[in-house]
């Protein structure tokens, strides 16, 4: 074969390839087929579910070591009808709440306020889901603080509970904190200093086996000889990257102003407590909103794998604010606020969990005149549907903000058709205490079923 | 004396105007009277008085016209001529007193010479083995007087035969059925059998031109002459032979022609079935056979003494090895174009392919079977997998009608190399897949160079490239099969007999239903072949056609979802833009540098590519290497077309073509031509070349070794994919279905298997390319869909409707689903099993147990072409024995690159 005709088809052969590679390079292909994974929404018959109602705050009668309940708590439910109670160290406690079939939501809140000589503050929770895995983070088990873990166990089934503890330097080894069992319609006690004495900033992770169960952090505080503050934490499911805290309440100077000073009060101020349970470190931005506009206020933190860190939020002027908390790795957090009423000098601290991020209905059992925090978290903003009592109305939420609205005690129910997360502060003269807004459990509404 | 009484008997067919000159002959070996005639041919013959002539058709047997031109003479003796014979001077002489001093002699025959050159031995005497088969003593030799110390033979031939008239009269003359081929054979042999002797004198010397078949039938086929020589065989055995063994040697003659026929279709030689029909036709001709068994009856007064006058059979395997030597030497020397040959380096290089493909494929190597990626299990025994094959009927997605799809067919003809356990095929493919590379990419090779160093260089590379090893990581099977086919595909399509076709349609066949966004490339190197001069290669697209034609129906109405990769749809992250250009069918990935910087240098390794491969195209000596870009470019035009373009959908995710196979295609033009370039520089080709593929392992180094390290998503796994509890439950009650839920971030994953599992073999085309979900799948997503929730549907009675027995929940222990799952009522915990926790439906469950038949049509089709495309690539070309050499022996320096 000659020259010629090689460099021919060579040459043809090159200027296709050419054109080839340049197409396939720069040319995005117009062709499709209309295929897309299969799934589909299917609403299921007639979902049960059940809320746990951790009861009344624990404590230790005429110093004795057990754990039981002291108060009387009030529950207040959006629907849904008592069912069987559990029983805490031969009283009985708490309560477990079932939907009536054909309601579509349903909430409960248990409040509770104290002012005796060893209790006093305003303690008001959301009864939740029971879970199989849940992650909690509040309190300290440092002097004159005391955290309990409460195990509600609202089936009738025994459940087997394996805890882990994470603190400041990591996870703690504690004897004993696996094997705990949580017999059927039952609830156990534990302190945390018990497992972590000295740890400033506990966290806790539960998991059990057999049956689901409902797990809270009650934190009490004593300074010196003075009772000031009680909350109760609930938990959340896993740990996320995006979590969202609707109300968060920074008390004025005037307020909180005198007992700055002392080192005692130093958990009066706010802050935000984030567990990275993962082996990487984790970067975390912390925005904070200003409720109903403004521009918000960014923090960045990293937090070493493994490790607890706190992070006071003391130079923010004082409001509602909402925290919206992105990070490169899925985290555990929690929030603390403070009250002091110097004229009263009652002081109360509020945890609380992240508020879960949900499209659909949600209600709160509000306990007494309220405001509410509602976030949208999503790229675009959203209309939501509230209503407390009679009263309906559509708010719309800017991409990335935050509303607050006064409420009055009852039910509030928001509609939305993409994510938001709300909860509510009540602020009396008691003291301080956040409730949130619960999703239903996965896949109760809408499951979304995908076709493999 | 003889003379006294003697009829020359002259039979004229086909040269009668060669008859005066024979004429002329007999006078002057002092014949005047007594001549007669068989004027056969029709024409007027030119004679004199004294010579009778006696007329007959040119159809009429020689035996026959002798016996007609005798009965009007009383001659004692019988001198036997045909037209194209010459007699030389004292050969009656010769012929005439051995009769008179030997009474006990009948026959004798002289030696023909051949007329065109008369030094050379046309025939002299004739015998038989025992089992029938006619040798001739002497055939086509040089005369140097080796036999003329022979004088008894069996038989002699018709030319010059001089016969007593009493043993013509007493045996009956030749046999009516038997017109030319060993007619003398068979009177010498009854002759010998009614007690007479038979010789042959060698100073006799007649000329003769034909053999009696060419006299008696002039130039025919060798075929027809094939059959004729098995059809006299035929009769003369079971003739010979008494009655009782007649029957079973007329089996046995029968079979046996069949077997050989068929040995020479397979291996395609020209007329296999010749002397099958022969035989047939002397096996049913039973009126003629009556009658010669009658006649050789009659004349037979005993057997034929003297087992030498018989050729053994290794004489006659003698004859046919010289014969088939002398074949053998005429095809060497007529093929002396240069091919490249798979010497002792490419053996070598083999051995470490083998041993690296060994170490590099080590944590699979004890499996039992694969699957991670998209690689499953094959079923356990081949019978399950065998019928797969036209299988209507595929338990993927819920459970739905399919079309047959030929990559199940291909998959389950391939797994019958490894019958005894089908999972060994794969795990054999993804271990052998370097080694196999090795070999492919040398022979496809061949195609554009005869170069070894060039083979070895494009092997090396091609068991190297990255699509090769990122498909063996994601376990991709049908890119696998692609890589290691595409060049001996190519090398098979550039042939031109009928063993290229068979392998050209083989191979494309299990690439073009493995791969089908192949079958463009595929045609267009039909096509181009066909236009280039070998129109026969359009049969190449048989089988691949008869594989997927129930496919291709389905598909005329989406047309582009047949482009949809085969097997399991395994997701693939496909580069786009100019990352495209890196010819990885996945992101670059190099240790110790940011993906952005190896694209970089994965580009500039193509760039470099292009660039060599320009050069190629004037180096190389021949102009492939251009048409080769041009497929590659052709190539590339139809990742462009199809990349990012969701073609199936699988466990909830889009999947889009991997472009692992199209851009094979290009690299084969690009390493080969690297190569070609490569050793062109001759000095330095022997350090670039090594260096050139260790570069191409370096680059690839991460895809290379993810299945040693661990970080491949394929692995090694159980056969079974469901608990064993449920593998034992099903094989007792089969049908018994399983929903398998898998809890997801929005939702769950809701997938239905039936006995055992989903294995590769149910992932059919149809199923993957669905748009709607099946009534199945509905139900099993409504039934999913309650189980996660504390719902109170009864959601026993819609397992009973879908057939479930089992609910199987792929997540820990402590996933929430395992409560909800556990307060329904009627559902029994069985544990938590390898695959996640297990619960069984506690009521009687009917097994479905519908019976889908599979499509016979497509299976008959399939078989027909598959055994077509298997005879036809089963291998004729002799061996070669030798390779040609030049007569100068080349210095190192001076190594001709042609021959190297």
């Amino acid at each position: 074969m000659s020259i010629l005709s090689k460099l021919t088809t060579g040459v043809v052969g090159l200027i296709v390839l050419g054109v080839g590679g340049w197409a396939a390079a720069a040319i995005p292909s117009p062709l499709s087929t209309g295929i897309v994974p299969l799934s589909e929404s299917i609403t299921p018959d007639g979902i049960n579910r059940h809320l746990v109602c951790a009861g009344n705050a624990v404590g230790h009668l005429a110093d004795s070591a057990d754990a039981t309940p002291v108060g009387n708590s009030s529950l207040i439910t959006v629907l849904g009808q008592h069912g069987s109670s559990m029983v805490l160290a031969g009283h009985d406690n708490g309560a477990v709440i079932e939907r009536v079939k054909g309601q579509k939501f349903m909430a409960a809140t248990e409040v509770d306020s104290f002012g005796d000589s060893t209790m006093v503050g305003f303690l008001a929770t959301e009864c939740g889901d029971a879970l199989n895995e849940q992650w909690v983070a509040g309190g300290s088990t440092e002097t004159g603080r005391e955290t309990n873990l409460v195990l509600s166990n609202g089936t009738d089934v025994d459940a087997r509970v394996d805890l882990e503890i994470w603190g400041t330097n990591g996870l703690v080894e504690a004897p004993g904190s696996k094997g705990i069992v949580v017999p059927a319609l039952s609830q156990r006690v534990y302190s945390i200093a018990g497992f972590a004495p000295d740890e400033p900033s506990p966290a806790v992770h539960v998991v059990s086996t057999g049956a689901a169960i409902w797990a809270t952090l009650q934190v009490t505080a004593v300074r010196g000889l003075v009772p000031g503050g009680v909350d109760r934490i609930g938990s959340i499911s896993a740990p996320a990257a995006t979590l969202v805290f609707p109300t968060v309440r920074i008390p004025s100077e005037a307020s909180i102003g005198e007992v700055l000073s002392d080192p005692a009060y130093s958990d009066i101020t706010p802050a935000i407590r984030l567990l990275n349970p993962n082996e990487v470190d984790a970067t975390a931005t912390i925005t904070l909103v200003p409720a109903d506009g403004g521009d918000p206020q960014s923090v960045t933190a990293t937090v070493s794998a493994g490790l607890v860190s706190d992070i006071a939020l003391a130079d923010f002027v004082e409001g509602d604010w909402s925290i919206i908390v992105t990070a490169d790795q899925p985290l555990v957090s929690a929030i603390r606020t403070g009250f002091h009423d110097p004229n009263s000098g009652v002081t109360d601290i509020a945890w609380e969990s992240p508020s879960p991020i949900y499209a659909g209905t949600m209600a709160i059992a509000v306990p007494s005149g309220s405001t509410l925090g509602i976030v949208n978290p999503r790229s675009d903003a959203i209309t939501v549907e509230v209503s407390n009592g009679d009263v309906i109305t559509a708010i719309e939420i800017p991409a990335g903000g935050s509303v607050v609205r006064p409420v009055d005690s009852g039910q509030v129910v928001l509609k939305s058709t993409g994510d938001i997360a709300a909860s509510i502060v009540i602020e009396t003269g008691s003291g301080i205490a956040i409730v949130r807004a619960l999703s239903e459990p996965r896949d109760a509404g809408n499951v979304v079923v995908t076709y493999g | 004396m003889i003379r006294d009484s003697l009829a020359v008997v002259v039979v004229v067919r086909r040269h009668s105007e060669r008859l005066s000159t024979l004429l002329q002959d007999l006078k002057s070996e002092g014949i005047r009277a007594g001549i007669v005639v068989a004027n056969l041919s029709g024409d007027a013959l030119p004679t004199d008085g004294d010579v009778l002539v006696i007329d007959g058709t040119i159809t009429e047997p020689l035996g026959r016209a002798v016996g007609r031109a005798i009965e009007s003479t009383d001659a004692e003796t019988i001198w036997i001529l045909r037209d194209d014979m010459g007699v030389r001077p004292g050969a009656l002489a010769a012929l005439t007193s051995v009769l008179d001093t030997s009474p006990s002699v009948g026959v004798v025959g002289p030696k023909v010479l051949d007329a065109n050159a008369p030094a050379v031995i046309l025939e002299m005497g004739e015998s038989m083995t025992r089992s029938g088969y006619s040798v001739a003593l002497a055939e086509r030799e040089l005369d140097q007087a080796q036999y003329d110390r022979v004088s008894d033979v069996l038989a002699v031939g018709e030319a010059g035969m001089l016969v007593r008239r009493e043993v013509w009269d007493s045996v009956g003359g030749f046999d009516r059925a038997l017109t030319s081929v060993d007619a003398a054979l068979d009177f010498c042999y009854r002759a010998r059998t009614a007690g007479w002797r038979v010789e042959v004198v060698p100073s006799a010397h007649v000329d003769a031109r034909d053999s009696s078949w060419e006299s008696f039938r002039g130039q025919t086929p060798r075929a027809q002459l094939q059959r004729e020589i098995s059809r006299t065989r035929a009769h003369r055995l079971l003739t010979q032979r008494p009655a009782f063994v007649a029957m079973f040697a007329a089996v046995g003659l029968g079979f046996s022609a069949l077997v050989r026929g068929l040995g020479r279709f397979v291996q395609k030689r020209e007329a296999p079935f010749a002397e099958f029909a022969g035989t047939s036709a002397a096996a049913f001709d039973l009126a003629a056979l009556a009658r010669a068994r009658r006649n050789a009856r009659r004349s037979r007064t005993q057997p034929i003494e003297g087992s030498r006058l018989f050729v053994p059979s290794s004489e006659r395997a003698r004859r046919r090895a010289l014969e088939r030597d002398e074949l053998i030497a005429a095809l060497e020397a007529a093929d002396d174009d240069p091919r490249l040959s798979f010497g002792v380096a490419a053996t070598w290089w083999m051995t470490f392919f083998v041993l690296a493909g060994l170490v590099l494929a080590g944590p699979l190597l004890g499996a039992e079977a694969l699957a991670g990626g998209a690689a499953l299990p094959l079923p356990s025994s081949i019978v399950e997998a065998w019928s797969a094959i036209g299988a209507t009927w595929s338990e993927a997605a819920g459970g739905s009608t399919v079309a047959p799809d030929g990559f199940v067919a291909v998959v389950a003809m391939l797994a019958s190399l490894t019958w005894w356990n089908p999972n060994a095929l794969v795990i054999g493919i993804v271990a052998l897949a370097v080694p196999l590379s090795f070999v492919a990419g040398y022979i496809g090779s061949g195609v554009l160079t005869t170069n070894s160093r060039t083979a070895l260089i494009a092997g090396g590379a091609w068991a190297l490239l990255p699509t090769l090893h990122i498909a063996v990581g994601e376990g991709r099977l049908p890119a696998i099969l692609v890589h290691i086919l595409l060049p001996f595909a190519v090398r098979a399509l550039f042939g031109s007999t009928i063993v290229s076709i068979g392998w050209t349609s083989i191979l494309i066949a299990v690439m073009w239903a493995s791969v089908p966004s192949l079958a463009p490339i595929l045609v267009l190197g039909v096509v181009l072949r066909v236009v280039t001069g070998s129109p026969a290669m359009v049969l190449a697209l048989a089988p691949a056609l008869a594989l997927e034609w129930p496919r291709i129906l389905e598909s005329l109405s989406r047309p582009l979802t047949y482009f949809a990769d085969r097997g399991f749809p395994a997701p693939s992250t496909s580069p786009t833009g100019f990352g495209v250009l890196t010819l990885w069918p996945s992101t670059v990935t190099m240790p110790f540098v940011d993906s952005s910087v190896a694209t970089l240098i994965a580009l500039a390794i193509v760039a470099t590519a292009v660039v060599l491969v320009g050069i190629a195209v004037i180096v190389a000596d021949n102009t492939r290497v251009g048409i080769f870009a041009l497929v590659g470019g052709v190539a590339l035009l139809e990742v462009a077309a199809l990349s990012g373009v969701t073609l199936a959908s699988a466990n909830g995710a889009a999947v889009s073509l991997f472009t692992g196979p199209l851009l094979d295609v290009v690299w084969f033009g690009l390493v080969v031509g690297v190569a070609i370039t490569l050793t062109s520089l001759r000095r330095t080709s022997t350090v670039l070349g090594p260096i050139t593929v260790l570069t191409i392992g370096a680059v690839g180094i991460v895809p290379l070794t993810a299945v040693a390290m661990g970080s491949a998503p394929v692995h090694a796994t159980t056969v079974r994919t469901l608990p064993a509890y449920v593998e034992a439950q099903t094989a007792i009650d089969h049908g018994g279905g399983t929903v398998v839920l898998t809890p997801t971030n929005d939702g769950l994953v809701v997938a239905l298997e039936r006995d055992g599992g989903v294995t590769l073999l149910d992932w059919a085309a149809t199923a993957v390319t669905r748009t709607t979900p099946t009534p199945t799948e509905r139900a099993i997503g409504e039934l999913a869909a309650n189980l996660v929730v504390e719902s109170d549907a009864d959601v026993i009675a819609l397992a009973q409707e879908s057939h479930v027995s089992f609910v199987l929940l792929d997540a820990t222990v402590t996933a929430p689903e395992v409560s909800t799952i556990s307060s329904h009522a009627g559902l029994v915990q069985v544990g938590e099993t390898d695959r996640g926790i297990l619960w069984r439906v506690d009521s009687a469950v009917e097994p479905d147990v519908t019976d889908r038949a599979p499509n016979l049509v497509y299976r008959l089709a399939l078989g027909a072409v598959g055994v077509v495309a298997l005879i036809a690539a089963v291998p004729t070309a002799l061996p070669r024995r030798r390779r040609p050499v030049d007569d100068v022996v080349p210095l190192d320096e001076e190594v001709d690159d042609e021959h190297s």
